[in-house]
């Protein structure tokens, strides 16, 4: 949560983005949009962390693109440190973009592969002018140490790396010009558990030690309950709960969070069978259901849902719920049902 | 669901047994194993998991036992894969060939690449059927439709002419899925079949696998990195690393009692959804490549039980435990999840 007195790092309101598809039929027939982004809003406070969260197709990489300005929105407003990122001219966002960072998911194919470890992290020191060619080796160097890589490393090519270190060479890379906010698209998805471990440690370990924050874009929800402060839900290009880490996991109030917890496979397997398990898929997100988004397969739907979008509305101070029907579903309702259910499905015994 | 009195093995003849199986890989002149002497056997109705992360020899382990190693650089080193009692390691590629997709499926992490982009789902589920049936192509198509309907595609008579792009990710799984079982296999291996999809729709995907298991008493190899995964839907579990076994057990033993300290540390490396943990504890270093393995335990440079023995002498897999066997030195010490 961003303490009141203090301007958040990050100030993002009602941010939307919209991409017009591809004109139907050979005579143009009419444009179709899909609303990737759909009036986002939440802070970041220094030195916290913001986990979106969402299956594909939910908005969350097109966010932490908007956010940056990789991607033109549609309408709202970005601030980092007080400044409107939205309507900074190009070369003021040059200058902006020192203060903000990007880490993708692929650390294959985000590293240029003919730079040599050394020349991809002092490439964004030089391009911003923190450091002169001559200190920029003596700065990598600090940077290899403080992300875990060692010195002799430094002038290796990225195929001479695991997927692990390649992705230490992107923080270094993005920590270089020392952004007070780094955008992490799935970080660690791409890489084996034991190493995923590694990174997650080193991103906490930077925080508390730099004080940057992060957007931290994920799928996985451990890794989340495990980095963030506070977390905001996404389903095709909305909020659909927000709150702290706490509120989040202990009580979590809209079902598609429930679902989506029940979901996760836990390492126990006496936990089997506890699952809400979700009807169908994601829906068309260039036709989203009228009313609430999620009503097509959500299993407490009723006539309002389908009729008219719920707003998000207060749990308490921190955490906002957008569905109808919060407040009588209460906070894990349908996992009875769910297990009733999974029961009646399976026998009772795989050799029957 | 499983509880503790069905994880014991039953007696009658696994429906695969793999015994000593080895693959090896050839780079410019040196040979190395990718996998190692490995054996275990499944049975009729039963999920044998397999976990391990990238580069432990999983993926190459499935493709052996269904001979489709790609070779070169990879070959079938030596070992025995006895499908009801017969070695398939001196098939012919032709035998194979009945036996693929007919005795022995297999399905894939990506449902985009395995299905044909330019062939209706019905055509793709019917030529798995004409191949190794009898059948007119009327009965195909009405039993291609029962097996859509089967994996829970709504509609089946209408999406049966659909092309796999109209299809979501999830659906596509279902229709392989569709596809592998269409002959009754003896045994399906799923290499990462849930890995390229979200988690809700993951939970569609496991509950199908489930409830076609139990319908069919198809035995299932379920490859996956994924230890919730391996704890939600397995019988057994065998746990690689660097292309051995290093341990070997019914579900509830190895979680409960993971003796492994590579077992151990993956489990203590995943950030959990329930509870609150102070700090992930990674593995350190990583997965040598297969040139490159140490002496003795391939894990012991990342082992913080390691000494002398364990770099010099690889420790055999030996049953410590009723049915939980495990490849380490210091099993004693490493009782600490």
């Amino acid at each position: 949560m961003t303490e009141r007195n203090e301007t958040p790092v990050l100030e993002v309101e009602n941010l939307t983005k919209h991409f017009a598809v591809g004109s139907r039929g050979l005579f143009g027939g009419g444009k179709q949009t899909v609303k990737a982004l759909d009036g986002v809003s939440f802070t970041v406070g220094k030195g916290k962390t913001i986990a979106i969260v969402g299956e594909s197709g939910c908005g969350k990489s097109t966010l932490g693109r908007t956010l940056l300005r990789l991607e033109q929105p549609t309408s709202g407003k970005v601030r980092l440190d007080g400044i409107d990122v939205t309507a900074a001219s190009a070369s003021a966002l040059r200058a902006m973009r020192r203060k903000m960072q990007i880490v993708f998911q692929d650390p294959f194919s985000s590293l240029h592969p003919k730079m040599t470890a050394a020349q991809l992290v002092a490439e964004p020191m030089l391009l911003h002018k923190v450091a002169t060619k001559k200190d920029a080796r003596a700065r990598v160097a600090a940077l290899f140490d403080l992300v875990g890589l060692a010195p002799y490393q430094m002038d290796r090519y990225p195929h001479q790396f695991s997927g692990g270190q390649r992705q230490r060479i992107a923080i270094a890379r993005a920590l270089a010009v020392e952004p007070s906010l780094i955008v992490c698209d799935e970080p660690v998805s791409a890489l084996d558990v034991s190493i995923q471990a590694q990174i997650i440690n080193l991103l906490t370990d930077l925080q508390a030690k730099l004080g940057v924050s992060y957007v931290f874009i994920s799928h996985d929800l451990g890794v989340v309950r495990y980095i963030s402060d506070e977390i905001a839900v996404m389903y095709l290009g909305r909020v659909v709960e927000q709150g702290t880490k706490r509120e989040l996991f202990s009580s979590p109030r809209h079902p598609y969070t429930q679902a989506l917890l029940s979901a996760v496979p836990r390492p126990d397997p006496s936990y089997r069978s506890q699952r809400i398990v979700l009807k169908g898929d994601l829906p068309n997100p260039l036709s989203p259901p009228p009313g609430c988004r999620f009503s097509s397969r959500c299993g407490h739907a009723r006539d309002i849902c389908r009729r008219q979008e719920p707003q998000l509305d207060a749990a308490s101070p921190s955490h906002r719920v957008a569905c109808h029907f919060w407040k009588d579903l209460g906070s894990l309702p349908g996992r009875d049902a769910a297990r009733a259910d999974t029961a009646a499905t399976l026998p009772a015994s795989h050799n029957a | 669901m499983n509880d503790d009195t069905n994880t014991a093995v039953p007696n009658a003849r696994p429906v695969l047994d793999v015994r000593d199986f080895s693959v090896d890989l050839t780079a410019g002149k040196t040979i190395s194993p990718i996998v190692d002497k490995v054996s275990f056997e499944v049975h009729e109705g039963r999920t044998l998991g397999i976990v391990g992360e990238s580069g432990c020899g999983k993926s190459m382990l499935s493709l052996g036992i269904m001979k489709l190693v790609p070779s070169p650089p990879a070959r079938i080193a030596g070992g025995q894969v006895l499908l009801d009692g017969t070695d398939l390691v001196p098939y012919s590629n032709g035998q194979m060939q009945e036996i693929r997709g007919n005795r022995i499926s297999m399905i894939f992490q990506e449902p985009m690449t395995s299905l044909n982009p330019v062939y209706t789902v019905g055509y793709q589920i019917i030529e798995a059927l004409r191949a190794h049936s009898s059948m007119t192509s009327a009965q195909a198509r009405s039993r291609a439709i029962d097996l859509l309907r089967q994996v829970g595609i709504s509609n089946p008579e209408k999406r049966v002419d659909e092309y796999p792009h109209r299809l979501s990710g999830g659906m596509r799984q279902r229709i392989v899925i569709a596809i592998a079982l269409a002959c009754n296999p003896r045994v399906l291996i799923a290499d990462e079949p849930t890995t390229a999809l979200d988690v809700t729709i993951q939970a569609q995907i496991l509950d199908l696998m489930r409830s076609l298991k139990s319908e069919s008493g198809t035995a299932i190899i379920l490859i996956s990195h994924d230890l919730g995964v391996i704890a939600e839907m397995a019988d057994d579990v065998v746990v690689m690393y660097a292309g051995r076994i290093i341990e070997q057990a019914p579900v509830h033993s190895l979680f409960a009692a993971p003796s492994h300290p590579y077992t151990q540390g993956l489990l203590a490396s995943i950030p959990t959804v329930d509870g609150d943990q102070e700090r992930l504890q990674p593995i350190p270093g990583t997965v040598p490549p297969p040139h490159d393995r140490p002496d003795g335990c391939a894990f012991n440079p990342r082992c913080r039980f390691s000494d002398a023995k364990c770099r010099t002498e690889r420790p055999p897999l030996e049953e410590k435990i009723s049915g939980h066997k495990v490849a380490c030195w210091h099993t004693d010490l490493g009782a600490q999840p």
